[in-house]
């Protein structure tokens, strides 16, 4: 397996989808080349970090919703 | 929000009930504009935001109530937004390939590829590192944006998003995985550049 086809089937191993064979040929690759391994890595933390930071805990506090955006949707309300 | 309570706003709203609209938007109005937020720019978030509560009352009888309000009141946001952002797809962007990474012509990698710290998680404080990882992932073409979007923030199955976007589940599962390996491109100076104070 090459480094490119590592990267093609690394969503599905990332996913646990990769069939027995390819996840063999998948981890011997990692075996023999730290640079796939630190790729792999890298993809799972960007992941995380992802949906750390997205996880916003201010996100959502009421103070954070302009009182004119409540207004005008109120005042908007359908007859 | 309690299932009694929500079954009654639900008879509420069915029924034109002012007090009702107003006791669901402000139960809602913050994780509705959250989401919003991740998708557009703030004024077009409100517009948004306003338009699916316009929806909310025009639709509530097709409501069923096997979903939770809130979840269905996201679904019609959600879909505000992705109808928002193809109209603004026509802006010149960068494509996903120059963020993808580059192989020799013999499948190897054409550069070596340096560890991420275990400390990638807390470079820069909290708030800034929510804002860099916004920017890059708005600089994601929309197409791709919107698939990380929703399968990796939103948690929608591979089938919701192939709904959602009115493409195939196997083209949600390539744009994700170009998505997250352009964002991986884009995070990467950031994390190993702010590691070194750590």
């Amino acid at each position: 397996m090459t480094c490119n086809e590592f990267i093609d089937f690394l969503i599905d191993y990332y996913e646990g989808n990769l069939s027995e064979e390819r996840r063999r040929l998948f981890e011997e690759h990692m075996g023999v080349c730290p640079d796939c391994v630190a790729y792999l890595d890298s993809y799972k933390k960007t992941i995380n970090l992802v949906q750390e930071s997205m996880a916003n805990p201010n996100a959502e506090l009421d103070d954070d919703v302009p009182h004119e955006l409540v207004m005008a949707i109120l005042a908007a309300k359908p007859k | 929000m309690e299932e009694n309570l929500e079954a009654q706003w639900v008879a509420g709203l069915r029924a034109g009930d002012s007090d009702s609209y107003r006791l669901v938007v402000e139960a809602t109005i913050g994780k509705l504009l959250a989401v919003a937020r991740r998708y557009l720019a703030e004024d077009d978030a409100c517009d948004a935001v306003q338009d699916t509560y316009i929806k909310m009352h025009e639709s509530i009888d097709r409501f069923r109530e096997e979903a939770a309000l809130h979840t269905w009141l996201q679904r019609i946001l959600v879909n505000e937004c992705l109808q928002r952002l193809r109209k603004q797809k026509s802006r010149k962007e960068t494509s996903i390939e120059e963020m993808l990474p580059d192989f020799l012509e013999d499948g190897h990698r054409a550069n070596l590829q340096e560890p991420w710290p275990e400390s990638y998680g807390k470079v820069l404080n909290r708030e800034r590192r929510c804002e860099c990882v916004m920017e890059n992932l708005n600089q994601l073409p929309v197409t791709y944006r919107s698939v990380i979007l929703l399968r990796d923030i939103e948690g929608y199955s591979g089938q919701e998003t192939a709904d959602l976007l009115d493409i195939s589940i196997a083209a949600v599962k390539v744009r994700l995985h170009r998505a997250r390996q352009a964002l991986r491109e884009l995070l990467e100076p950031v994390i190993l550049e702010n590691t070194v104070d750590l």
